[in-house]
C-alpha cells in the first residue's frame, strides 16, 4: 500500500491541476487548491508513518527514504499553508488588479504543476528523472515568476530561466560523468539509480567522481541559490507573486539541496568525505559572506528576504560541509526550519505590501497600529530569521555552529558568527522600523482571516521546533543523517 | 567497425564541433551563430548515428534522429523566424571584445583537454575525445551566454552547451538510457519555447530586447 | 614516395613554380570575372603585363635612396628561394640540405619586410600607410602559419617539407586526424591574408583606403614593378603549394617521366582547387574593415592553437 502511494503522490497535484482546467470561478479554484493540498498533506503523513515504521519504500524509479521524507514533509506542509494563504491573498490581489481574474485558472494550474514536479524531484531515485523533474520546476516556476506581466517580472523571469537552465546543464553534465563512472563498474544496467550507485560507490573512479561532483554542485547549486551563482534569486523571489515566492524560497531551493546531498553521499563513498565537505564549505562561506552586505543595504522587502534565503542556503551548505552527525543533523533541521520561517516571512511581507501598496520598506511604517496580528507575526518571523531563541532557526544554527567548533574550522566559524551578528542587527532594525511608529499610507482594512490562518499555522510550527523537536520527527531526522553520513 | 575507427571518427567529429564552437564565439551576426549551432547539432546527430552502428544500440538511432530533426532543423528555424519577423537587432552585442572572448574560449579548450588528460583509466568509459570536447563545448556555451547581450545569442549559447553534454552522454560506452535522453530533449524544447515566448512578449510590450532589461540591481 | 629528390628535380620544380605563378593569378581573375558575369581578361594576361613592364623605363622618387633600386630584386630572390623548399612533383627530402618549413616562412617574412621597407623608403603617404597596415596584419598571420606547420610536423617528426609529405603518404584522407581538420580550417582562414585577397585586402583596386599590398607597390615602376608582381605571383603559388604539401600530399613514386607527369598533374589539380576556393571566397564576401581583420584572423589563430593543443594533449 505504501508502495502505490509513492506513485499516487505526484498524481495528486497533477489531478488537481487538470481538474482546475475545467472551471474559471475563483471560489471553486480556491476550493480545489486547498482540497488538493490537504489531500497531499494527508497522504504524506500516512506515508511518513509507514516509513517511520518500516523503512524506505520504493516502486520503480520512485523511492522514499527518511532523507527524502524530511523534504517531502516540508513540501506538504508549506503547500497547505500556501493554499490557505492564497484564498485571502488572491481575493485582495484581484480586487486591486494585480492578478487578472481571467487568468486565475492558469495560475492555479501552474502552481500545482510546479508542486507536482517538486514532488517527483524529491521522490526520484533515478538521477536522470531527478534532472528532468528539476528542469520541469524551472519551466513552470519561470512562467509563474513573470506572472504579473510587468517589465520587472519579465526581466526576473528571463534571468531566472537562463541562469538556472545553464546551471542545470552543468548538473546534467555532472550526472553524465557519474553515470559513466558507475556504468564502467556496473556495466550499464541500472547505473542511473541512486541506490544502485551507492552500493558500488567505493569502487568508482575518484577522479571522475570528483569532477562530476564539482559540476553537480555548480549546477544544482545554481538552482539552490549558492553564491556566486545566486544572482537570479533576489530578482526572482521578489518579483514573483507572494505565494509563489514562499514556495520558491521555502521548498524549491531545498529540493536542489536534496539533489546536492544525494550526490554528496556518492562522492563521499567514492573519494572520501573530505573532498565534498571542502567544496560545500567553500560555497557555503561565499554565500554567507556575499549575502550580508546586500541584506543591509536593501530597500525592497521581498528582495531582502531573497538575499536572506541565499544566506541561509549558505548556512545549510556550511552544516553539510562541517560534516559529522551534528553538522548534518543541524543542516537538515535548518532546511525545515528555514523553509517554514521564510514562508511565514513572505506571507507577512505579502500582507503588508498589499496593505501599503508598496514594496519599499521605508513606505511601510506603523504596521502594529493597523494590523496588530499581522505585525506580530511579521516581528516574530523577523526575529526568527535573525536567529533569536526560542525560535527554530536559532536551534539549527546553534547545531551547525557546534559542528564547526567540533571539527575545528575556526576561520569559518568566526566569519559565520560575524555575519550572523551583522544580519541580526540589520533585520531587527528593518523590522522594528516597519512595525512600530506612525502608520502612514496604510489601508485601514480589517485583517483577512485566511492569510492569517496560513501564517499562524506556520508560526506554531516555528515556535514548536524552537522549543522542542517531536520524537518521531527526531527519529526520522536521525535516520536521514545516517543515510548521509553513512 | 572496429574500436579504433570509431574512436577516430569521434575524434574528427569532435574537432568539427570545436570548429563550429569557434564560429559561434566569433560570430558577429546572430544569423551566423544560428547557422553554426545548427551545423553543430547536425554533427552531433552524425556522431549518434556512427555510435549507433558501432555499438548496435538502437536507442542511439532514435536519439540521433530526434537531435537532427529538433535541434538541427526545428529550433534554428524558429530562431530564424524570430530574427526575421520580429525586427530583433541582428548584431551580436558583446560585453567584452570578441577577440577577448576568443582567447577565453581558447583557454577553456586547453584547460578541458588538460583536465581530462589527468583522469585515469576510467577515461575509456567515454569513447575518444568526447569528454574534453564535451567539457569545452559546455563551458564555451556558458561563456557565450555570459558575454553577449542579445537574448537570441544567449539561447544559442544554451543550445551549444546542451550539445556538448549530449556529445559526452552519447559517447559513454555503455550508452545512456533512452528515457533520459528523450526527457532531456523534451526539456530543452520546452525551455526554448518558453524563452522564445518571453522574448516575443517583451518585444511586443516593451519594445526592447529582453536581455537588455537591467533595472533590477543591488 | 620516398627517395630523395636530386638537384635537377629541385631546379625543375623551382622553374615550374615561378613560371606557373602568374597563370594561377590569371585563372583566379578569369574565374572572378565569370562569376561577376563579365568576360574578363584572358588567363595569360599576367604574362603580358609582366612582359610590358619589362620593356618600360623606371621612374623613381627623389626621396628614395639607392637601396630602393635593389628592393625588387631582393624580394624576388627571397620569394623564389622560398619556392625551392616546397616539393611539387614528388615527395621526399632533397638530396642536399636546403631548408625546412621554418626557413620558408622566414623567407616569405623577409620578402614582406623588404617590401615594407621599400615602401617606407620612397617617402610617399600611400606607401607608408600600406606598409604599416601590412605590418599590422603580419604578426597575426605568421605565428598562425607556424602553429599549423608545427601541428602537422609533430606527427611526422620533421619540419622538412619533403620528408613531411613523404611521411603522409598517398592515403591522406584516412590519415587526417582531428587536429588536421582544425589546422586545415586555420589555413583556409589564412589564405586570403597571405595572398592579399578579399576579405583581407582587395587586389583589384588602387584606392588608398583598400590598399595593403597595392600601397606598397605604388612607388615601383618598370622592371622593378615587374619583379615585385612576379614575386607576389610566386608568393601566392608557394603558399598554395604549402597548403597542398601539409594537407594533401598525393604524389607519385619512382623517377620515371610518367611518374613525374602524374605528380605534375596531381599538383596542378590541387592548386586549381585551392585557386577556385580563393576565387569563390573573393566573389562571395566583402572586404573587412581593417580593425575587423584581427577578429577574422583570430578565428584562424584559435583553430591553429586548438589543432596544436589536440596534438600535444
Amino acid at each position: 500500500m505504501a508502495d502505490t502511494l509513492l506513485w499516487v503522490l505526484p498524481l495528486v497535484p497533477t489531478v488537481t491541476a487538470l481538474a482546475m482546467l475545467m472551471t474559471r470561478r475563483r471560489r471553486i479554484l480556491s476550493l480545489l487548491d486547498v482540497g488538493g493540498s490537504a489531500v497531499l498533506a494527508a497522504l504524506t503523513l500516512v506515508l511518513a508513518r509507514e516509513i517511520a515504521a518500516d523503512g524506505p519504500r520504493s516502486l520503480g524509479v520512485l523511492r522514499l527514504d527518511e532523507l527524502g521524507l524530511v523534504f517531502l514533509l516540508l513540501l506538504a506542509v508549506l503547500n497547505l499553508a500556501v493554499s490557505v494563504y492564497t484564498v485571502g491573498w488572491l481575493r485582495q490581489a484581484v480586487a486591486v488588479g494585480n492578478m487578472k481574474a481571467r487568468s486565475l485558472r492558469s495560475y492555479f494550474v501552474l502552481v500545482h504543476a510546479f508542486v507536482a514536479t517538486m514532488v517527483v524531484t524529491i521522490l526520484a531515485d533515478n538521477l536522470g528523472i531527478l534532472w528532468i523533474a528539476m528542469e520541469g520546476t524551472t519551466i513552470t516556476s519561470a512562467v509563474l515568476i513573470g506572472y504579473h506581466g510587468h517589465r520587472h517580472g519579465l526581466e526576473a523571469a528571463w534571468k531566472y530561466i537562463i541562469v538556472t537552465t545553464i546551471g542545470i546543464s552543468f548538473g546534467l553534465f555532472g550526472t553524465v560523468l557519474i553515470y559513466a563512472a558507475a556504468a564502467d563498474v556496473m556495466g550499464g544496467a541500472g547505473a542511473m539509480s541512486w541506490t544502485a550507485i551507492m552500493q558500488v560507490a567505493p569502487q568508482l573512479d575518484p577522479g571522475i567522481v570528483r569532477i562530476g561532483f564539482v559540476f553537480v554542485i555548480v549546477g544544482y547549486g545554481t538552482k539552490a541559490g549558492l553564491a556566486p551563482m545566486h544572482l537570479w534569486l533576489p530578482d526572482a523571489h521578489s518579483q514573483a507573486p507572494t505565494p509563489v515566492s514562499a514556495l520558491l524560497s521555502g521548498v524549491l531551493i531545498k529540493c536542489a539541496l536534496l539533489a546536492i546531498i544525494r550526490f554528496q553521499t556518492i562522492a563521499a563513498a567514492a573519494c572520501g568525505p573530505a573532498f565534498a565537505q571542502q567544496v560545500l564549505l567553500v560555497f557555503g562561506l561565499i554565500s554567507v559572506v556575499v549575502a550580508t552586505p546586500f541584506i543591509l543595504a536593501q530597500r525592497d522587502i521581498k528582495r531582502l528576504l531573497g538575499y536572506h534565503s541565499v544566506e541561509h542556503v549558505g548556512i545549510v551548505a556550511l552544516g553539510l560541509g562541517f560534516g559529522g552527525a551534528i553538522g548534518t543533523y543541524g543542516a537538515l533541521l535548518h532546511v525545515v526550519n528555514h523553509g517554514v520561517t521564510k514562508a511565514l516571512a513572505f506571507f507577512a511581507a505579502g500582507t503588508a505590501i498589499a496593505r501599503y501598496g508598496s514594496r519599499d520598506m521605508r513606505a511601510i511604517r506603523g504596521l502594529a497600529a493597523v494590523a496588530p496580528i499581522g505585525a506580530t507575526l511579521l516581528m516574530l518571523a523577523a526575529l526568527s530569521l535573525a536567529g533569536v531563541p526560542p525560535f527554530s532557526i536559532f536551534v539549527s544554527e546553534l547545531m551547525v555552529l557546534r559542528a564547526g567548533i567540533g571539527h575545528s574550522h575556526w576561520v569559518a566559524i568566526a566569519i559565520f558568527l560575524v555575519m550572523v551578528v551583522v544580519i541580526f542587527a540589520g533585520l531587527l532594525h528593518h523590522a522594528g522600523a516597519m512595525v512600530f511608529g506612525e502608520p502612514r499610507g496604510a489601508g485601514r482594512r480589517p485583517e483577512d482571516w485566511s492569510p492569517l490562518a496560513g501564517m499562524v499555522l506556520l508560526a506554531t510550527i516555528m515556535l514548536l521546533f524552537g522549543l522542542t523537536i517531536p520524537a518521531n520527527f527526531d527519529a526520522v531526522l536521525r535516520r536521514a543523517v545516517e543515510i548521509v553520513v553513512g | 567497425m572496429n574500436v579504433e575507427t570509431v574512436q577516430a571518427i569521434i575524434d574528427d567529429l569532435g574537432a568539427l564541433l570545436l570548429f563550429t564552437m569557434i564560429l559561434i564565439v566569433a560570430a558577429s551576426q546572430i544569423s551566423r551563430a544560428i547557422y553554426a549551432v545548427a551545423a553543430q547539432s547536425l554533427f552531433i546527430a552524425i556522431a549518434g548515428a556512427v555510435l549507433a552502428t558501432a555499438t548496435g544500440n538502437m536507442d542511439l538511432w532514435v536519439i540521433a534522429g530526434v537531435t537532427l530533426v529538433v535541434k538541427a532543423m526545428v529550433l534554428p528555424w524558429v530562431l530564424h523566424l524570430v530574427v526575421r519577423r520580429m525586427n530583433v537587432r541582428r548584431e551580436v552585442e558583446p560585453v567584452i571584445p570578441i577577440a577577448a572572448t576568443l582567447v577565453l574560449a581558447l583557454m577553456v579548450v586547453v584547460m578541458s583537454f588538460h583536465l581530462s588528460a589527468s583522469l585515469g583509466t576510467v577515461r575509456q568509459a567515454i569513447t575518444g575525445n568526447a569528454l574534453p570536447v564535451g567539457i569545452a563545448l559546455t563551458l564555451t556555451g556558458v561563456l557565450v551566454m555570459a558575454t553577449r547581450k542579445t537574448a537570441l545569442t544567449q539561447m544559442v549559447g544554451l543550445f551549444a552547451s546542451e550539445n556538448g553534454i549530449f556529445f559526452t552522454a552519447m559517447a559513454v560506452t555503455q550508452g545512456m538510457p533512452l528515457i533520459i535522453e528523450i526527457g532531456v530533449i523534451l526539456d530543452v524544447i520546452l525551455a526554448a519555447l518558453v524563452m522564445t515566448i518571453m522574448v516575443l512578449r517583451v518585444r511586443s510590450t516593451v519594445d526592447a530586447d529582453i536581455a537588455d532589461l537591467d533595472r533590477l540591481k543591488g | 614516395m620516398t627517395g630523395e629528390r636530386p638537384f635537377e628535380l629541385v631546379l625543375l620544380e623551382l622553374v615550374l613554380l615561378v613560371l606557373l605563378g602568374p597563370l594561377v593569378t590569371g585563372i583566379i581573375q578569369k574565374l572572378k570575372a565569370r562569376l561577376q558575369c563579365r568576360q574578363g581578361a584572358g588567363i595569360l594576361q599576367p604574362y603580358r603585363d609582366l612582359a610590358k613592364l619589362l620593356r618600360k623605363g623606371t621612374v623613381q622618387a627623389d626621396t628614395a635612396s639607392g637601396f630602393f633600386h635593389s628592393i625588387p630584386v631582393l624580394v624576388l630572390a627571397a620569394t623564389v628561394a622560398a619556392g625551392a623548399l616546397v616539393p611539387v612533383l614528388r615527395a621526399g627530402a632533397p638530396a642536399f640540405a636546403l631548408g625546412d618549413a621554418l626557413m620558408l616562412l622566414g623567407l616569405l617574412a623577409l620578402a614582406r619586410f623588404l617590401t615594407a621597407v621599400g615602401a617606407f623608403d620612397a617617402g610617399g603617404a600611400f606607401g607608408g600607410m600600406g606598409a604599416s597596415r601590412e605590418m599590422t596584419i603580419a604578426p597575426l598571420v605568421e605565428p598562425v602559419l607556424m602553429m599549423v606547420v608545427f601541428s602537422t610536423a609533430i606527427a611526422a617528426g620533421t619540419t622538412e617539407l619533403g620528408a613531411l609529405a613523404a611521411h603522409r603518404g598517398t592515403s591522406w584522407i584516412f590519415a587526417w586526424r582531428a587536429a588536421d581538420f582544425l589546422g586545415f580550417a586555420a589555413m583556409l582562414v589564412l589564405l586570403p591574408a597571405e595572398t592579399g585577397r578579399i576579405p583581407v585586402d582587395n587586389p583589384d583596386t588602387h584606392l588608398e583606403l583598400t590598399m595593403l599590398h597595392e600601397g606598397m607597390l605604388l612607388e615601383h615602376s618598370g622592371p622593378g614593378l615587374g619583379c615585385m608582381l612576379l614575386a607576389s605571383h610566386t608568393r601566392q603559388i608557394v603558399t598554395l603549394a604549402l597548403v597542398a604539401t601539409l594537407f594533401f600530399p598525393i604524389a607519385a613514386d619512382g623517377a620515371l617521366a610518367v611518374d613525374l607527369l602524374l605528380g605534375a598533374g596531381a599538383f596542378a589539380a590541387k592548386i586549381l582547387v585551392l585557386a577556385i576556393f580563393l576565387a569563390l571566397v573573393e566573389s562571395s564576401y566583402a572586404k573587412l574593415r581593417l580593425f575587423r581583420v584581427p577578429q577574422y584572423l583570430g578565428i584562424g589563430f584559435v583553430c591553429a592553437f586548438t589543432a596544436l593543443a589536440l596534438r600535444i594533449l
